[in-house]
């Protein structure tokens, strides 16, 4: 996945957006690290695609780890006295 | 364009970089020298991934929505916190919605990595190089190339007790990690674009738990004539050597460089064994098999060990304590049994009879939120931290010098280091005591970011 503004020709496509809307996002990035429209809507899209895909896991009971993996940094934790 | 850089290193202490060590460190006085610098109050408590993250945010402990490396889930669980704990957003999740480009590298509680514009690499909390400790993926290839990295991460081994291990070893692979940190630090920096780019050397913290009375002739168990006497100050020369190459990437033309740490390290001089403490003063009662088992073995605090229809409060935490008042045995007595409590806490004494300076603090004066299910009812600093918590069960009588998984001869302390150099940043030389949450704002002034309304937490007075 590339981030707007770095996008090869070749995996670009063109999607419609009413003209007021990308007004809107013109003012929108003036002064930002955004340099074009494109490149923001992108950004939004992903921020929203990614936010849909991890609805149900995007919370800090669902596992971050395996339970190996706990089990192997806790014990690296408990070894520096970290752990409580 | 303005651009930020910060070289973060874990518990650098301002006593050692600041006034001891200062000759021996020639790319940290000259920034000193160029910029603004002074002590930094660390959050509450002190701790890696709290003091970090509050540095990233401008957030306290009961806003990110942890409080210590563990957590009890809907089950009642203890978990290990990771990047999904973390309730705010930090500063590179703010930038990559501005299209700013950071690269994060070893910031403690990135694992599991997040989206971000740019490169993000997790830290010691990481099992193995996998695809959830780095952003984007590639990145694990690339780190592949330096070496073994079984080390790449942190020093411990999950098998093994870290603090038992020999000292040559621990130095070894300490410089073994910084280097190839260092190597994937410096590719990253003279080849990626970036407006922010933040890292986090965690071999200081990890060799001044161990070293501390090596050096310290102050120390209650000083080893005089060490081998090992310089072994901390010369890793701290050769980050200095690397801080000095790193620098020669980057055009200080249009960039600020700050370096920084969560907290400093204190000499310990010992442990006060709080649980206990607590049994003797009546306050904490524990399931029967427990009361068995710690007649004969040493265990490790937990929960689970708790009578709670019998106990008004137990601890946990290790340097600091951290209280917890059971709610439902004290009833309305909360408040004059936490005041009756805070009194006896301040006046443990040391282990010679002494009378020391512990700081104790109520949750609603030191946290936005204290509400949270997770906020300790009272923080306790046994004599500004240089008395460590020990809160595991089994030990004899208050006062220990090792904990069940070892002992270490430095703790963290309430005080780290800030240093911020550039073109924009004015050459006050020493300044008063800033507040760790004050470099969030900072940060955003440097980036051109909304700064934060909170008028207790505006941006240091540099510019």
């Amino acid at each position: 996945m590339i981030w707007g503004g770095q996008m090869s020709s070749t995996n670009i496509t063109t999607i419609s957006i009413p003209k007021v809307l990308a007004d809107k996002i013109k003012k929108r990035i003036e002064g930002t690290g955004f340099n074009s429209v494109s490149s923001y809507v992108t950004y939004v899209l992903r921020q929203v695609l990614s936010k849909v895909e991890t609805k149900d896991t995007n919370n800090k009971d669902e596992n971050a780890f395996s339970e190996k993996d706990e089990l192997r940094v806790k014990d690296r934790l408990r070894s520096l006295g970290y752990l409580d | 364009m303005e651009k930020v850089f910060v070289f973060g290193i874990d518990g650098a202490t301002p006593e050692l970089i600041f006034d001891k060590w200062i000759d021996e460190l020639p790319t940290i006085r000259q920034l000193m020298q160029s910029g603004s610098y002074g002590t930094l109050s660390s959050s509450i408590p002190p701790m890696t991934i709290i003091a970090w993250n509050s540095m990233f945010s401008g957030k306290d402990a009961s806003e990110l929505g942890f409080f210590s490396y563990s957590y009890q889930d809907k089950q009642g669980k203890t978990k290990l916190v990771s990047s999904k704990n973390v309730a705010v957003k930090r500063i590179w999740d703010i930038l990559s919605s501005h299209g700013k480009k950071t690269i994060s590298l070893f910031v403690p509680l990135t694992y599991p990595v997040t989206e971000i514009n740019g490169t993000m690499v997790s830290c010691f909390l990481t099992p193995e190089l996998n695809d959830k400790s780095c952003y984007p993926k590639k990145m694990t290839l690339k780190i592949r190339k330096l070496g073994d990295t079984e080390f790449f991460f942190d020093v411990g081994l999950s098998e093994g007790a870290y603090k038992s291990l020999e000292i040559d070893e621990i130095l070894k692979r300490t410089y073994r990690m910084t280097e190839m940190q260092l190597d994937l630090l410096e590719d990253l920096m003279s080849r990626e674009k970036w407006d922010f780019f933040c890292s986090v050397m965690i071999g200081t913290d990890r060799l001044q738990h161990m070293l501390w009375r090596h050096f310290d002739s102050n120390h209650r168990r000083y080893i005089k004539d060490s081998p090992y006497k310089n072994a901390l100050l010369e890793y701290y020369k050769y980050l200095d050597g690397r801080l000095a190459k790193i620098l020669k990437h980057i055009n200080m033309e249009e960039t600020t460089v700050l370096v920084v740490s969560d907290h400093g390290m204190i000499r310990q001089q010992g442990k006060i064994n709080i649980n206990n403490w607590l049994m003797e003063e009546g306050y904490l009662v524990l399931k029967a098999e427990y009361k068995n088992r710690i007649k004969n073995e040493k265990v490790r605090f937990r929960f689970e060990a708790v009578d709670m229809q019998k106990t008004i409060c137990y601890a946990s935490g290790a340097y600091h304590a951290r209280i917890f008042i059971n709610k439902n045995k004290v009833g309305k007595d909360y408040v004059r049994i936490r005041e009756d409590l805070i009194n006896k806490l301040k006046k443990i004494p040391d282990d010679k009879g002494n009378q020391i300076n512990t700081l104790v603090y109520k949750k609603e004066d030191i946290y936005k939120k204290p509400s949270h299910p997770d906020c300790p009812d009272l923080t306790v600093y046994f004599d500004n931290l240089s008395w460590a918590s020990n809160p595991d069960l089994g030990f004899s009588g208050l006062y220990s010098w090792e904990t069940v998984v070892g002992a270490d001869n430095a703790g963290h302390s309430m005080q780290g280091c800030f240093i911020i150099s550039g073109n924009k940043i004015k050459n006050r030389g020493k300044i008063g005591e800033i507040d760790i949450k004050q470099v969030f704002p900072t940060l955003c002034k440097l980036l051109h970011l909304n700064i934060p309304k909170d008028k207790a937490n505006q941006p240091i007075e540099v510019f």
